[in-house]
């Protein structure tokens, strides 16, 4: 008992301090009465299970020394003793401050409630076991997911008063407004500086969550944040929801991010806190954070063509994918069909160098991909109708062949090469576990100026639209769609199949989000490894 | 021989050190370090142990809560104190407690020394229950002493330290010492409570000086210091006098939200860029002569309280005094 006192005397120099301030009239602007403020991130977000975001802008050293994104705030909120900071800063800050950035709202359209998310609505829109009892907390993933889902209403339908103890259902009447403002998705990222100042830099806020000290509880002014020892007060466990909204290279010793809180505009710099760059991605302070994509995403559908009926010169279509067990057995061989069609009205020609890409990638980190197979389009090799090996050896199981071929508007490969309607190709699915999905990609370097670039894509999901659990090579649930015997003409209303499109998890990568990793892969050189590195498997294999 | 106690002209209280007077020891230490140059040793309590320390060996005689003194000696390895045996404080806490003085004079310490570990269940500091002395000693690695304990004196006088060193949170019972030390990295001392003097005289800071929140229960001196890099004394709290003069600061200085309480000058302080001293709160009148300032001055909302206000005076706003603080 005694060391436990003495430890205990020896955690709480915060608390001594800021007692002794008091006694001495030390602060010049005590705090009110209330200081307790309340948190209620439970913490417990499973970073396995979140998306991370294709971050394009890592190792720019051209960003503005400050930025700020501050003015499309609405005015501070304050969560009061309820512990609903995550619907303050996933609804009240964040949703609404991509609503302002992209309707270019002013001061005076913030200020109306009927333009606020409410973060009531929002909370009680989560289903009520993954959120405290009492209005005690809740997660990122469930809030932002109802977001996505569900939508938000306005804090002008639903007024952040008569909370209760949070056990009531949201008003069903607040359906219909919060249907019409959605998140297309959110995407954790990680905890860095460079990532988190280049989000900012494009006007992308970041709400983020973090372990606070007793020292944060009483910030007030405008010092910058730079490190918490004492958790007296706090306790070990409190867990807040923020989010970011500018940064300053020249703010503090190294920098600051600045962050808006939702206790008031009394608490810290009017509602504000500067925290330093080394201290916000400490793994004292700061746990985890997001971006996400404003929009409602039934209204975004990039497989559908904007206007079918619109001809363009060049538009190539994955068509009739398909992935099945091979039918000689074994839990990892598996067959492959594919066809893709060019729905423009111009041939295109071999000397393009297009290629296709058979992948995976892992549902939730965009850093765990691999090729299963790749052919390309191209007149680097023999004369115009044949077709051979990459991989020096014999003939690949896998793909991995050159086919010196033009495609005529309105024809499938497949029938250019064989008269067929579908190119077949056997392949053995590596060792892999977890959840994935598999996308065919057509012209995945992006060589060929397109009608319509969103549906190079073809997904195989489950189905449900759920990406495919594989485990160790085997994979579950696969759901092949009934082929179109119909060619994808133009003129013709398509519709290849995408996870969002199929009823299910509405928060997977979007195709942009695949094209953007494929070109951001392209560019950082990792595919062309990719693909050297399946050629030599291949080639081994031979 | 005659059993003494050995006065160091920084102590307050006098600390064992050997069983000489200072003048034999003087002698006895010269003759020492003659021998010991030619066989290649160092001084301990008890005996010539070989030049080179193990870590791990001082860590043994902690164990056994035996006084660990060295002069001369290079110790390699990790000096971890948090590999000594700890003992829960709650579920995510516990606390090492190391209850042998150390001194250790001239040495060089190859390794880093922690006295903090954290991860993400459990927390682990450590407790100093006698005096801790490096006295010109070499730190090769990171020193981290974050939310220490030091009962009695710290004392780091005229030591270089090559690496960040960290006394974030950490309590000091005592005097902290670290006149003329040489920090080549940044000196991270948040949250600090010093109870006793913080004597920091003619230290060297190249890296960052972060002091933000710290808690000064006695005098602190920073008499001619020199900072290379970010100094930042903002919302730190000294209760009694400061003194800042000859301090030459080279980056940004920020007293912002500071209190002083006591006496605080800045005599031929030099600050090479920007000081901002917005929010800082004076009990008393600063005393700023011949002071200069080559970069802005902040000082919005300064807050000057007379020296003895009365009542009626005491939450009275009035300008600071800076009539001899010169912005070229």
């Amino acid at each position: 008992m005694r060391r436990c006192k003495k430890f205990l005397w020896m955690l709480v120099p915060a608390v001594v301090l800021l007692g002794c301030e008091k006694k001495q009239g030390g602060n010049p602007d005590p705090l009110p009465e209330e200081t307790e403020f309340a948190t209620g991130w439970m913490g417990t977000d499973d970073p396995d299970e979140i998306p991370s975001n294709i971050f394009l802008g890592f190792g720019n050293n051209n960003l503005p020394s400050s930025h700020m994104i501050s003015g499309k705030l609405p005015p501070i909120g304050d969560q009061g003793r309820y512990g609903t900071c995550v619907t303050w800063a996933v609804g009240y800050n964040m949703k609404t401050m991509l609503n302002a950035i992209d309707r270019n709202w002013n001061e005076s359209a913030l200020a109306s409630p009927q333009n606020q998310t409410s973060p009531k609505d929002l909370f009680l829109a989560i289903p009520s076991n993954l959120r405290g009892s009492n209005c005690n907390g809740t997660n990122f993933e469930p809030a932002f997911t109802q977001l996505v889902n569900r939508g938000s209403a306005s804090l002008g339908t639903a007024p952040y008063e008569n909370m209760g103890n949070c056990s009531q259902s949201p008003d069903p009447s607040h359906i219909a407004e919060a249907g019409n403002n959605k998140l297309s998705n959110f995407r954790k990222i990680a905890m860095g500086v460079a990532e988190i100042k280049t989000y900012i830099s494009q006007n992308r806020p970041v709400v983020f969550g973090a372990k606070l000290g007793d020292n944060f509880m009483t910030w007030r002014g405008d010092q910058v944040i730079s490190s918490h020892s004492s958790f007296v007060n706090v306790g070990q466990h409190a867990r807040h929801a923020m989010m970011i909204t500018g940064y300053d290279d020249n703010k503090g010793p190294n920098g600051a991010f600045r962050v808006v809180n939702s206790w008031g505009s009394v608490w810290g710099d009017r509602g504000f806190i500067w925290i330093d760059y080394n201290f916000m991605v400490s793994p004292q302070f700061g746990m985890m954070a997001f971006v996400a994509t404003n929009g409602v995403s039934e209204d975004y559908d990039p497989v559908d063509p904007p206007d079918n009926n619109v001809v363009g010169e060049y538009d190539l279509v994955p068509w009739n994918v398909e992935d099945i067990q091979h039918p000689d057995g074994g839990n990892k061989r598996r067959r492959m069909f594919y066809n893709v069609y060019n729905r423009g009205s111009q041939t295109i020609l071999a000397s393009e160098r297009w290629n296709i890409v058979y992948l995976y990638y892992n549902a939730f980190n965009a850093n765990d991909f691999g090729i299963l197979l790749y052919d390309e389009y191209t007149n680097q090799y023999g004369q115009l109708g044949e077709s051979g090996n990459l991989a020096s050896g014999g003939l690949g199981e896998a793909g991995n062949w050159w086919n010196h071929i033009n495609l005529p508007s309105g024809t499938g490969v497949a029938e250019v090469l064989y008269d067929d309607t579908r190119i077949r190709w056997d392949y053995t699915m590596p060792n892999i576990t977890g959840f994935y999905y598999l996308v065919a990609l057509a012209d995945a370097f992006d060589v060929i100026g397109e009608t319509d670039e969103a549906n190079n894509y073809f997904f195989i999901t489950d189905s449900k639209g759920w990406p495919l659990y594989i485990n160790n090579g085997s994979v579950q649930n696969i759901f092949n769609r009934k082929q179109d015997p119909e060619a994808p003409t133009s003129g013709r209303k398509i519709e290849s199949p995408s996870p969002k499109e199929l009823s299910g998890n509405k928060n997977a990568y979007m195709p942009d989000e695949i094209s953007s990793m494929i070109k951001t892969l392209k560019q950082n050189g990792k595919l062309k490894a990719a693909i050297e590195k399946f050629q030599s498997d291949r080639g081994k294999a031979d | 021989m005659v059993k003494t106690k050995r006065f160091f002209a920084w102590q307050e209280e006098p600390i064992l050190i050997d069983q000489y007077n200072f003048q034999e020891m003087k002698t006895v230490f010269s003759l020492l370090l003659i021998l010991f140059t030619t066989h290649s040793g160092c001084i301990s309590t008890n005996k010539i142990v070989s030049k080179t320390i193990k870590a791990g060996d001082i860590l043994n005689n902690i164990k056994k809560n035996k006084a660990i003194t060295y002069s001369f000696c290079t110790i390699e390895g990790n000096l971890d104190f948090t590999e000594l045996q700890a003992f829960p404080i709650n579920n995510t806490m516990q606390q090492v407690s190391i209850t042998s003085p150390l001194y250790f004079e001239s040495c060089t310490f190859n390794g880093k020394v922690t006295a903090f570990k954290s991860n993400d269940s459990l927390n682990t500091v450590s407790r100093f229950v006698n005096s801790v002395s490096f006295y010109n000693c070499i730190f090769r690695e990171a020193v981290d002493l974050t939310a220490g304990n030091f009962n009695q004196i710290a004392l780091f006088t005229k030591s270089i330290f090559d690496k960040q060193v960290t006394l974030q949170a950490a309590l000091f019972e005592n005097d902290l010492r670290i006149e003329e030390t040489f920090f080549s990295d940044n000196l991270l001392l948040q949250e600090a409570v010093i109870r006793g003097a913080f004597q920091a005289n003619q230290a060297n800071v190249t890296g960052q000086f972060l002091l933000q929140q710290a808690d000064f229960w006695q005098q602190a001196s920073l008499a001619s210091i020199i900072v290379h890099k970010y100094a930042d004394f903002g919302l730190a709290n000294f209760r009694r006098s400061v003194f800042f003069e000859y301090g030459e600061y080279f980056n940004t200085v920020n007293y912002s939200g500071t209190i002083f309480s006591g006496t605080a000058e800045w005599n031929k302080t030099k600050f090479q860029q920007s000081v901002d001293f917005s929010n800082a709160l004076f009990y008393r009148k600063p005393v700023f002569s011949n002071v200069e300032i080559k970069g802005s001055l902040k000082q919005e909302n300064i807050k000057y309280l007379n020296e003895k206000p009365g009542f009626d005076q005491l939450n009275r706003i009035t300008p600071v005094s800076f009539e001899y603080l010169s912005v070229k």
